[in-house]
């Protein structure tokens, strides 16, 4: 008698695979992450040999060049060519993204577990916190936050990370609300198994599906978030971001230089679009209660 | 029963009191209990749903959830040492060790992620880390009578069935040799059959370990095979305290009279209760006088007058009633 042992994420993932358009979104965030991680190769190579990387390198004589087979996308305002610049936005996409979940997911899991599983003041008072982090415009806070680091990179993962933790947390929160009264908690505690042992080793991993929808989930509002940031000045600077890239290109649609606009829009389109069919995916297999749940409120 | 010759006392419980403070007002769960277990020992303790015997259970290692519980007086000494009022090291450290647990429902006790042969290595890697090896865990299980124990470590809970993972739960309990084992309805949630061979496991390995047993129940037909000594509780308190041989022949208390009618046969086509007539009182009002008087067959005018008659001893036996002396 040999029952393979199945866990929960095997079962999870064998309903993943039977859904097609799933495994589709899937195909094209690898392929994404494998572009992104591409452009983080070319630009280290191109900053550690002190070298203009190919996607700066600016040519006059071949400004706003339409899209040919030296130039896919065409090239910008200073002739640069667009495409590169793309696959480098891929990459400042990613990194936002991968930044800011780790950033805002300590903070939602931390406090979240204190919150829940203590209860009492500590519960209150990390309410409280939440609930004034909540009522700031999240997009005023960003702008204050990357004002104050300065803008750039950093101060764009710090300001989006540090004002979408509070669903997260707010879940987590209501997850260990459950689990604390669990039998499993106590008979842990009846073991002698210690309090930060019992959040972080025995509840996280019953939660841990919340966590992993939820960074699917905020990926692609990180991006546009970014975007949104580029657009506004504060954003990432001197690197060619979707948002930049944007930015400058609106300017110039009505000289009918579409190309600058359509590959950025598009490449964040694409992506943004699989992430959250993805993440939804992701739930259904993950959440079976969830499922349910919504199943008998339709 | 073999009844081991009055040797040491490991754990005496002198007036134990939990209450809840609820929406209600305060809820006396337990109020004054007192009772000792010597090492190797069987105690029973037996009572109706909502009599407090899980609270007298998890406060001898003060695993009482708090808030809303709280521990209003009395002392537990675990070798003489009282467990209320130790450091929270000192706790963790009986915690599993000293006194070990297994509750009711098995299925729930077990963390559903974890395969449960990595759940008894942790419990040794908590106090006998030396011994946290696979070796060890196939024993275990081996021990609490798991067929195919290597195959089986690396089950995870769903995978087995309600007796296995109460076997699980044993060996997870007796992974660190624990002076005492308190069994909270171990069987309640399993089938009749698997509750008789649970029981019989238990009595196996308290002959072969050595270690004494808290057993608590509400149906007094479970008890005979394993107890030494039985506890009656009612509404908060002991209200018969005696050798299982002659309590359950010579039942005293009209309490323990009534619960020994009310027995579940086993193997009989369903398995039905009869109840006793009344009603559990409700903790957070007052009845005065004895708390059983509402629903006695004997009572008598003077018991509803108090005091509450106190727990008189004779012979090894005692009686919360002043109408049917040992
Ligand atoms: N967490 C809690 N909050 C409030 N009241 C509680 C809590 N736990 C127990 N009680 C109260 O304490 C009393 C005793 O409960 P306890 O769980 O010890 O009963 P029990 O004898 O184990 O019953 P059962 O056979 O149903 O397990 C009950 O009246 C119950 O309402
Ligand atoms: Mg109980």
């Amino acid at each position: 008698m040999s029952t393979p042992a199945t866990s929960l994420w095997r079962t999870a993932w064998q309903q993943l695979r039977r859904n097609r358009l799933a495994m589709v979104c899937l195909g094209v965030i690898a392929f994404y992450a494998l572009v992104a991680l591409t452009a983080e190769g070319i630009y280290w190579y191109y900053r550690l040999t002190d070298q203009t990387p190919p996607y700066k390198q600016v040519n006059f004589d071949n400004r706003f060049a339409k899209p040919s087979l030296r130039h896919p996308l065409g090239t910008d305002s200073l002739g640069r060519d667009v495409l590169l610049q793309v696959i480098q936005g891929t990459r400042i996409a990613f990194e936002v993204g991968i930044l800011t979940s780790l950033i805002a997911i300590p903070i939602a899991v931390v406090l979240g577990a204190l919150a829940g599983y203590y209860g009492r003041r500590v519960d209150d008072f990390i309410v409280w916190l939440y609930t004034v982090f909540d009522s700031i415009p999240g997009l005023l806070f960003i702008l204050a936050i990357a004002i104050v680091v300065g803008k750039g990179l950093l101060g764009v993962c710090l300001g989006i990370g540090l004002t979408t933790w509070v669903g997260l947390c707010r879940l987590i929160r209501g997850e260990y609300i459950k689990h604390r009264d669990r039998q499993y908690v106590l008979a842990a505690r009846a073991l002698g198994v210690k309090n930060f042992a019992i959040m972080f080793r025995h509840i996280l991993p019953n939660v841990l599906h919340l966590v992993i929808i939820s960074f699917s989930l905020r990926f692609p509002g990180a991006i546009l978030t970014e975007v949104v940031l580029s657009y506004l000045g504060v954003g990432v600077q001197g690197e060619p971001s979707w948002g930049i890239m944007i930015s400058d290109a609106k300017l110039r649609l009505w000289q009918g230089h579409w190309w600058e606009l359509a590959g950025a829009t598009a490449a964040m389109f694409f992506i943004v679009l699989a992430f959250n069919l993805f993440g939804d995916a992701l739930r259904d297999a993950l959440d079976p209660k969830l499922r349910t749940a919504e199943a008998k409120t339709a | 029963m073999t009844t081991n010759s009055p040797t040491e006392v490991l754990l005496r419980v002198i007036d134990l009191r939990v209450s809840f403070f609820t929406d209600e007002g305060e809820v006396r769960a337990v109020d004054g209990v007192s009772f000792e277990i010597r090492r190797g020992e069987t105690l029973a303790l037996v009572g109706e749903s909502g009599c407090g015997k899980s609270v007298t259970a998890l406060a001898l290692t003060r695993l009482v959830p708090s808030p809303p519980g709280q521990y209003r007086g009395g002392q537990v000494l675990l070798d003489g040492e009282d467990v209320l009022t130790m450091s929270k090291q000192r706790l963790r450290e009986i915690r599993g060790a000293r006194i070990s647990y297994i509750f009711q429902e098995p299925a729930t006790s077990l963390n559903p992620v974890f395969r449960v042969g990595f759940q008894i290595k942790e419990a040794l890697q908590l106090h006998r880390p030396e011994l946290a090896t696979d070796d060890e865990v196939v024993r275990l299980l081996e021990l609490v009578g798991i067929p195919d124990a290597a195959q089986r470590a690396r089950a995870y809970p769903h995978q087995l069935s309600g007796g296995q993972q109460q076997r699980v739960m044993i060996a997870m309990a007796l992974a660190c040799h624990p002076a005492l084992l308190v069994a909270d309805e171990p069987t309640t949630a399993l089938d009749v059959t698997i509750q008789k061979q649970i029981l019989e496991l238990l009595r196996d390995l308290k002959q072969k370990l050595q270690m004494s047993i808290l057993l608590i129940t509400h149906n007094l037909g479970i008890v005979g095979d394993l107890a030494d000594r039985v506890a009656v509780m009612y509404a908060g308190r002991i209200v018969e305290h005696g050798p299982a041989r002659t309590l359950l022949t010579r039942p005293l208390h009209p309490y323990t009279q009534a619960l020994l009618k009310s027995i579940p046969r086993l193997g009989a086509q369903r398995e039905r209760l009869v109840s006793i007539p009344g009603v559990v009182p409700n903790p957070a009002r007052l009845t005065t006088g004895c708390k059983f008087h509402p629903r006695c067959p004997l009572v008598q005018p003077a018991c509803s007058a108090e005091p509450e008659p106190s727990l008189e001893e004779r012979d090894g036996r005692a009686v919360r009633c002043p109408y049917v002396m040992p």
